[in-house]
């Protein structure tokens, strides 16, 4: 529940361009989340509001281009090309 | 055939940048597989489907990106050939620096099932917002950084030059760890060939959620060395000096352009003709 409820308050934050920086801490004050993950979103912790919904602190590996091609790509490129 | 694969892309800040159509593609979605940010924006798809599958799992230590994005691809068109309609979610724009969307597209294609790219709005379009610079202004250059130091490239300093994976400059191993100061100090020896070590650059780190600010950190080039870099950091180096001029071209455009209006001029009128005859026809119908 709490995390279902910190993702909708973030969503809300990303995307209501009328809401300015003292609403989010009224947002809070309805919110039934706990004082210590309240106080996490005020100062902006990311860490600690990991911390505190126990989620994997990591931050993902990104998905990425490879500098080069593997080896088998250039060949099936190139049988593709050959094909045609 | 039954089966299908939209690789879309959420964007950079979590629920702020998706489009209708991608959160449509994903609502709709028999199955979606998540290669996101981190670990908020995962939840906040899950709020979107119930079966949402992270990717991030095919990622290993001293295993090689090539074959954890072949297992991606694999991984998604297995699902497709079970005929569902598969979503590969990405984050930023999911074609732009980003290999396993791309194949998986491909391969799908190619083996007759419908696939689809939907773009989103990627960290290169943050970039411009929060840095207040125009690519257009005097140009641009992107590179990935490990290729730009593995192949000859002619610079530009008259343009914008823009690194991305800095964090993975010089890496050869095709690994999930970040490069280090020696292979900086590589990339930093190239860059000295045409900009002042002091030459201010900017790293730069699109924001993922509302409760963070990007990172916009401007340094001297020669700072780079023992900088906090990460994966998802990229490198933007500004203009090192004015465009230079091309007075020859100029004088030979100018040339053409007052020929073509000489000859504007001396025609009968200055309309462009056109063919009127099918209007007339359809006139008398």
């Amino acid at each position: 529940m709490t995390m279902i409820e910190v993702i909708s308050l973030l969503e809300k934050l990303a995307t209501d361009s009328t809401l300015k920086s003292h609403d989010i801490a009224h947002l809070l004050s309805i919110s039934t989340l706990s004082e210590p993950v309240k106080k996490a979103i005020l100062d902006k912790d990311i860490d600690k509001l990991k911390a505190f919904l126990a989620m994997n602190s990591s931050t993902n590996c990104p998905i990425q281009i490879p500098a080069e091609d593997a080896p088998e790509d250039e060949q099936s490129e190139e049988s593709e090309a050959a094909n045609s | 055939m039954a089966g299908s694969l939209y690789c879309v892309g959420v964007g950079m800040t979590l629920g702020a940048h998706i489009c209708p159509l991608s959160r449509s593609y994903i609502e709709n979605a028999d199955v979606v597989f998540s290669g996101v940010s981190d670990g908020f924006v995962e939840l906040w798809l899950h709020q979107i489907h119930h079966d949402v599958r992270s990717l991030q799992s095919f990622y290993g230590k001293n295993k090689s990106r090539h074959i954890t994005y072949r297992e991606m691809v694999d991984t998604m068109l297995a699902e497709v050939k079970q005929g569902k309609n598969v979503v590969g979610a990405f984050y930023g724009h999911p074609g732009v620096f980003a290999k396993a969307p791309h194949d998986a597209i491909a391969r799908a294609r190619a083996m007759g099932y419908e696939a689809k790219m939907i773009p989103g709005i990627s960290a290169e379009d943050c970039l411009y917002a929060d840095l207040g610079m125009d690519p257009g202004k005097q140009g641009c250059q992107h590179y990935e950084a490990s290729q730009f130091m593995l192949y000859k490239r002619r610079i530009d300093p008259t343009a914008m030059l823009i690194l991305w994976q800095i964090g993975l400059a010089g890496d050869l191993t095709m690994g999930i760890d970040a490069t280090g100061a020696a292979e900086r100090r590589l990339l930093l020896e190239l860059l000295a060939q045409d900009y002042p070590l002091d030459h201010l650059c900017w790293l730069y780190e699109a924001a993922t959620s509302p409760l963070q600010t990007p990172r916009m950190e401007q340094m001297p080039l020669k700072s780079l060395v023992f900088a906090d870099i990460y994966l998802h950091t990229t490198l933007v180096i500004p203009p090192l000096a004015p465009m230079i001029p091309n007075p020859l071209l100029r004088a030979r455009l100018q040339q053409l352009q007052l020929k073509d209006k000489h000859k504007m001029t001396t025609h009968k009128n200055n309309v462009i003709p056109f063919d009127t005859s099918r209007k007339n026809n359809h006139d008398h119908d």
